[in-house]
């Protein structure tokens, strides 16, 4: 699973934009601690469409859910394209807290396209 | 001669100063109006003319069909993510795209189809003997750059009705929009406020026409009598070409859509700025 953050800690905040998150933790989600690394979001660089370039690279990553803000329209149609179940953690929990409220089912999923986050760094 | 009206932002009474200057030059020389402001066009409402040709501007944009392979080397090659190669299927976002074709031409596989979608429209037309043309963008569409460019090869690469003077209204702000349709004059006439604001905008406005290397002067609208504009174009050496008096009767005139000839005063105003005009650029004939 993958969670766009701030900071390559899990003590970390949850980064609300998408596509323009400096960075992505993996992990598999039966052993958070054990298996988080953290990946630089090669959307970042992008001058447009930074949420589908970040869609495309959960999919070569091979992320099955995701945890962040929200997804403008864009966005939303690649991570649904590729399969990932994607769910909403608000910008004040941790990395962790997000990962363990979605384990018991307390995190809302993601199914409209929330405000786009175009052109923001 | 070409002569572009810019302004660092909208609302400066551009548009007022195109049209009334394309109206003057009517009357002297054979003219044409282009209004380049595809996003927001208005010169057509102060003009009226009558609409003889209408061409739409048509931007391509891929379809995959089923010969994709999935091997993602069209999803790479566009720098404007409009395409999207994830699991099972390639997805295009066709707002995102500029029509490049660099898609269709790194597919090894011949599984990326051009189609088009309108994307704008140039419409030309004839108020008395000024031929006038616009651009007009689709509502939604982001990409000004294709049809300001349908504007001017229409107009003025193709013409060969031979067009002594074209007066360019060009859109507002610094964006590359602004430098597809001011690039090639002869002269910008840089219109401002007597404001802070106007100030601000018109310094940006020259830093851009300084460097495309154009020669400029500066419209001063509203004018209330004051330095601030006239201290800071004699300091940096531009010419005022005209100063239009804050007057009621502007607005009013504006406000019912009428040109502002109409009143011989601002007809005298114009006048003035044209013959200047015409003394300090030369009028080439075009043939072809
Ligand atoms: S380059 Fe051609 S074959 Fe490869 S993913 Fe794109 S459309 Fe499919
Ligand atoms: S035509 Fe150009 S911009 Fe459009 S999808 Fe293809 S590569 Fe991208």
């Amino acid at each position: 699973m993958a969670v766009s953050v701030g900071k390559k800690d899990l003590s970390g905040l949850v980064d609300d934009r998408f596509g323009r998150c400096p960075y992505f933790m993996l992990c598999d989600s039966e052993d958070v601690e054990g298996t988080a690394e953290w990946k630089d979001n090669p959307a970042l660089a992008s001058t447009g469409g930074a949420g589908i370039a970040a869609g495309e690279f959960l999919d070569r990553e091979k992320v099955k859910v995701l945890i962040t803000g929200s997804l403008g329209p864009n966005a939303l149609r690649v991570v649904q394209a590729s399969g990932v179940s994607a769910f909403s953690a608000p910008g004040s929990m941790t990395v962790l807290e997000s990962v363990r409220a979605w384990a018991t089912g307390t995190l809302p999923a993601i199914t409209a396209a929330g405000q786009a986050h175009a052109g923001e760094r | 001669m070409r002569i572009g009206v810019l302004s660092g932002k909208g609302g400066t009474g551009k548009t007022t100063v195109a049209v009334n200057l394309a109206l003057s030059f009517a009357q002297t020389h054979k003219t044409q109006y282009l209004d380049y402001d595809v996003e927001e066009p208005n010169g057509f409402l102060f003009l009226q003319p009558e609409v003889k040709e209408q061409v739409s501007v048509p931007l391509l944009y891929p379809e995959i069909s089923d010969k994709c392979t999935l091997c993602g080397e069209c999803s790479k090659a566009c720098q404007y993510h409009a395409l999207a190669q994830v699991s099972q299927k390639v997805l295009v976002f066709p707002e995102l795209c500029h029509g490049c074709g660099t898609c269709s031409i790194v597919c090894r596989y011949g599984a990326v189809l051009e189609r088009e979608r309108p994307l704008g429209l140039v419409e030309l037309g004839y108020h008395g003997n000024l031929r006038c043309v616009q651009g007009i963008l689709r509502e939604g569409e982001a990409l000004a750059v294709p049809v300001i460019q349908a504007v001017r090869s229409r107009a003025e690469e193709r013409s060969t009705e031979g067009f002594e003077v074209t007066v360019a209204d060009c859109p507002p702000g610094s964006s590359c929009s602004v430098i597809h349709s001011v690039e090639a004059s002869d002269l910008a006439l840089l219109v401002t406020e007597p404001t802070a604001f106007g100030l601000h905008d018109l310094k940006i406005a020259v830093r851009l026409v300084r460097e495309l290397g154009l020669r400029h002067g500066v419209v001063l609208n509203k004018d209330d009598g004051s330095r601030l504009i006239r201290d800071y174009c004699g300091a940096e050496d531009i010419p005022l070409m005209a100063a239009i008096p804050f007057d009621i009767g502007i607005a009013k005139t504006y406000s019912k859509g009428l040109p502002l000839l109409e009143d011989s005063r601002w007809a005298v105003l114009f006048a003035d700025l044209r013959d200047k005009l015409v003394r300090e650029v030369p009028v080439q004939k075009h043939e072809d």
